[in-house]
């Protein structure tokens, strides 16, 4: 047995973001085709449309991140959503308690969306599950376990590229053990059909069975990067550049960077993906980061149309049911 | 039910003939049809007029007013509008206009473009179910159809089959 | 009130029916069905009572009846209440709680360091007159193999039984579920069966340089099972236990972050299941333990790592008890030494047997259907394991009569 997932609501429509795992790919197409209306949003005299408007998205940020928090704020507002930022990295708000009275006060102020960013691996779902049934939660990133509106950003970025995902060898290199980021791109990659997918890095940073994931460990980046179409990087973590996964940034970048000797090895016009921000030097070389291959920009920009087909997409979902609540509250009135 | 008198030939015919005067003494007029049915309508009267700004096509899912209780609606492409349309003349272009809804959303998103001098409404049928205080200023066929009719417009060839909805 | 006699014995092989037997006997409203069967009381070789220090989880009075109600009659509870069970002073209070209050004999498990904290060892001696059977660490093993080689070296000078969980910290870091397909797939901090395997080996090792008589409480993984079965071979005298939930579940069940499962020993794969079920069939694993674990009503309300471990075992142990020899092919009779007699050896406990109020009667054909705080307990609402691990074990079983312990 396991959980049924909280995604899907009781109209059987997605109400939360939380994991691009068990999601189809007519689901993932549609938040792409979504987004692909969004792009041209920011270039408009007035870079918003108003179809959140009157509704009030809190940030919940247990963990920082100023990147994805800024994001995920001006998706918000590019919507017309009115935005709360709710810093809680400095509130000691972790234990459990804690967290379930920081959603029910969000709640009583009439919040429709939490975007979650934390620590715990699981987080996002566990929100998911005790919030009323009309708020909408988005993951923005929930221990190591799902990112999943990264992931949907770097499909988005891959598709816009590359067109079909069928032909494409793609290569992820570096921490995919603790990388929510590349949890979510591996799902999203063998849902959308990709046809390889490779895992490169020394054996302490991948996860044990990490076939089981769906991709296939390559520990030589030469060898892995040849016929790639789409090159991954991923950021390692400053604590474990020199801790016991891997013995140095500098022999990090030595046997796994990204340089223009190793990019050669890739197809032609293979493309350079990282989620940022990039460690120059350590997983990428600064003239393969800026250079001719590199969609990290891309990714970046992308990223503000795909949280906005994200947000929109659910908060549409839940409004039948918000509907059905607030017609619930006024007839409890009229009866009083 | 099928229409045929009226042909739709016919009611783009006189479409054309009331939007001609605003082509001749304005060249930077620019025509917009609305996603997706008066696209087609446009391109028809767009090129028949020999308009030289390239055709706008405005997708209004963004800017719905039911998004409250239908939520988010299935896109049908970015709206594409190439041509600047500050200070300029728009020819706003859609098949049916019935509760004015989308002509309001679709004004809406234009001004989110920009701040055109003038706006023009062309329709090729304009129906009973006026929600909204607009009317077209340009009309194909003006229709008395009882609520539940619906109208829809074919192309390759042109037809209008009008049925009840079910 | 009329009374039936039951004609049907169902005991352990090594015990002799009781000449008394005749007299073991249940009121007539209870209706026995014709499989009714008597047998030993069980004895649990590892619970928690929560009590002293911990009592929003559980208390002893709440916890030894559930267990009564199980078929328990002894209990081994686990030095990790608040204070812990490092001093007379908590050993006493605990009996003189249970002598007022308690359904069960309770026999605590003495900490073998002070604070549990890997330290400095306990007064071992003085514990064991004080009433601890056995001793160990719970859930906190000792990090320093110095520590544990002497508190092994003392605890064998004076035939002091050990009750240890094999577990390398270091290995299991901060992990709360079975590193396995799962783990990687929802990105949990996972603890591979290597961190037990490591740990059982220094275990092994540092008995047998010792001399040190241990048990191994709560394995939970294929390869432990076999350096078991290899040890006992190489004559080594060891005896280990099993938590009957890990013969039933799997990382599986972990799926959709169900904190419901999260286990301090996590359940494993397949494949370990199945190896634990074989130990058990086959005598290697010596004893069921139930690894009861109450908990407070907000243990869960957080994300899965985040949440107290533990599941609470004793409303539905009998059932699962029963169900396990359809599940390992298996005689009912084979299998009721795991909960009887074996644990009475392990810790040097007997039975009269020719006291009645040593014997339970037992209807296995009493539907059940759990009634729990669902949180800490998965089977609450159901009544057959098929919901839980797709296998068709419906929850079946009473105990009639309820002697005092």
């Amino acid at each position: 047995m396991s959980l049924p997932s909280p995604q899907f609501n009781s109209l059987g429509t997605l109400q939360h973001f939380l994991t691009l795992d068990g999601l189809d790919k007519a689901t993932l197409t549609s938040i792409m085709d979504t987004a692909e209306n969004f792009t041209q949003v920011g270039d408009r005299v007035i870079k918003n449309v108003p179809l959140l408007r009157g509704k009030t998205v809190a940030n919940l940020f247990f963990e920082n991140s100023t990147r994805t928090r800024t994001a995920f704020e001006l998706a918000a507002k590019r919507l017309s959503a009115d935005l709360l930022n709710v810093d809680l990295v400095t509130s000691s708000t972790t234990k459990g308690e804690s967290l379930l009275d920081t959603l029910r006060v969000l709640e009583s102020l009439q919040c429709d969306m939490f975007i979650v960013r934390h620590g715990e691996s699981g987080a996002a779902d566990f929100i998911a599950r005790h919030v009323k049934p009309t708020v909408n939660v988005v993951n923005g990133g929930d221990g190591q376990a799902s990112h999943p509106t990264q992931g949907m950003l770097d499909m988005f970025t891959i598709r816009q590229h590359k067109g079909a995902f069928e032909p494409l060898c793609v290569v992820i290199i570096g921490d995919i053990r603790h990388s929510r980021v590349a949890r979510s791109g591996i799902a999203a990659l063998n849902t959308l059909g990709a046809g390889e997918i490779r895992v490169v890095g020394p054996r302490t940073l991948m996860p044990t069975n990490v076939e089981s994931l769906g991709v296939t460990w390559y520990s030589d980046v030469d060898v892995a990067l040849k016929d790639a179409d789409v090159i991954m990087g991923l950021r390692l973590q400053t604590e474990r550049m020199s801790g016991i996964t891997v013995p140095s940034s500098r022999e990090f970048f030595s046997t796994y960077g990204l340089t223009r000797e190793r990019l050669s090895l890739a197809k032609s016009d293979a493309i350079v993906m990282h989620p940022g921000p990039t460690n120059r030097g350590v997983e990428i070389a600064a003239d393969v980061a800026d250079g001719p291959q590199s969609v990290i920009l891309d990714q970046v920009t992308n990223g503000l149309a795909v949280r906005m087909a994200v947000m929109s997409t659910i908060m549409g979902n839940a409004e039948p049911l918000r509907e059905a609540s607030s017609q619930d509250a006024s007839e409890g009135v009229n009866r009083g | 039910m099928h229409v045929d008198t009226p042909t739709v030939e016919q009611m783009l015919d006189r479409m054309q003939q009331q939007l001609a005067p605003f082509c001749e003494s304005d060249p930077s007029v620019v025509m917009i049809g609305i996603k997706t049915g008066g696209v087609s309508v446009a391109a028809a009267l767009h090129e028949a007029l020999g308009i030289q700004t390239p055709l706008g096509e405005l997708n209004i899912s963004f800017y719905r007013d039911d998004f409250s209780s239908v939520g988010l609606h299935p896109v049908v492409g970015p709206s594409t509008l190439q041509a600047p349309i500050d200070g300029k003349h728009i020819l706003l272009v859609d098949d049916v206009l019935s509760t004015g809804r989308t002509v309001r959303a679709a004004m809406n998103e234009i001004f989110d473009f920009g701040r055109p001098s003038r706006i023009t409404l062309a329709v090729l049928v304009q129906r009973d179910g006026h929600e909204l205080p607009i009317r077209a200023d340009v009309v194909g066929e003006n229709m008395n159809l009882s609520d539940s009719a619906h109208v829809q417009l074919n192309t390759n060839p042109w037809s209008l089959d009008i049925g009840e909805r079910s | 009130m009329a009374e039936h006699s039951i004609s049907k014995y169902t005991l352990p092989v090594d015990t002799a029916v009781p000449k008394s037997a005749a007299s073991l006997s249940i009121t007539a409203d209870q209706k026995p069905s014709a499989n009714t069967f008597a047998t030993l009381g069980f004895i649990d070789l590892y619970t928690r009572l929560c009590e002293p220090g911990l009592k929003r989880r559980g208390n002893i009075q709440h916890e030894t009846e559930l267990a009564k109600q199980a078929g328990f009659k002894r209990l081994v509870c686990s030095p990790d209440t608040q204070p812990c069970i490092d001093s007379t002073a908590t050993v006493e209070q605990i009996l003189s709680i249970a002598k007022a209050q308690a359904a069960c004999k309770l026999h605590p498990m003495g900490a073998l360091t002070a604070d549990l904290a890997g330290v400095k060892l306990t007064e071992l001696t003085t514990l064991h007159a004080a009433g601890c059977v056995t001793f160990g660490q719970a859930d906190q093993p000792i990090n320093d193999s110095a520590v544990l080689l002497r508190a092994m070296e003392y605890a064998a000078t004076f035939n002091i039984p050990l009750s240890l969980t094999a577990l390398d910290v270091a290995l299991a870091g901060n992990g709360c579920v079975h590193d396995g397909p799962i783990a990687s797939q929802y990105g949990l901090p996972a603890i591979p069966a290597l961190a037990e395997t490591a740990g059982l080996t220094r275990l092994l090792e540092l008995a047998n340089a010792s001399g040190c008589r241990i048990h191994i409480s709560r394995i939970s993984c294929a390869r432990s099972v076999q350096m078991i079965r290899d040890t006992k071979r190489s004559g080594l005298n060891i005896t280990c236990d099993v938590g009957i939930h890990h013969l039933f579940f799997t990382d599986e069940q972990i799926s959709g972050y169900d904190a419901r499962f999260h286990s301090a020993v996590p359940f494993r794969g397949q494949a370990d299941r199945d190896a634990l079920r074989q130990g058990v069939a086959d005598g290697v694993i010596d004893a069921i333990c139930s690894d009861h674990a109450p908990l407070d009503s907000d243990a869960r309300l957080a994300p899965l790592p985040a949440t107290a471990p533990g599941l609470a075992c004793y409303p539905q142990f009998l059932p699962l008890f029963l169900a396990l020899p359809k599940l390992l092919g298996t005689e009912l009779e084979t299998l009721l030494p795991t909960v009887t007699t074996a644990p009475a050896r392990v810790l040097g406990l007997t039975y009269d047997f020719e006291d009645v109020n040593s014997y339970i009667v037992i209807d296995p054909d009493v539907p059940v259907t759990v009634s729990d705080a669902p949180h800490h307990n998965p089977f609450t609402g159901i009544n057959n394991v098929k919901v839980l691990t797709g296998e068709d074990a419906p929850l079946m079983g009473v105990v009639l009569n309820h002697t005092s312990a």
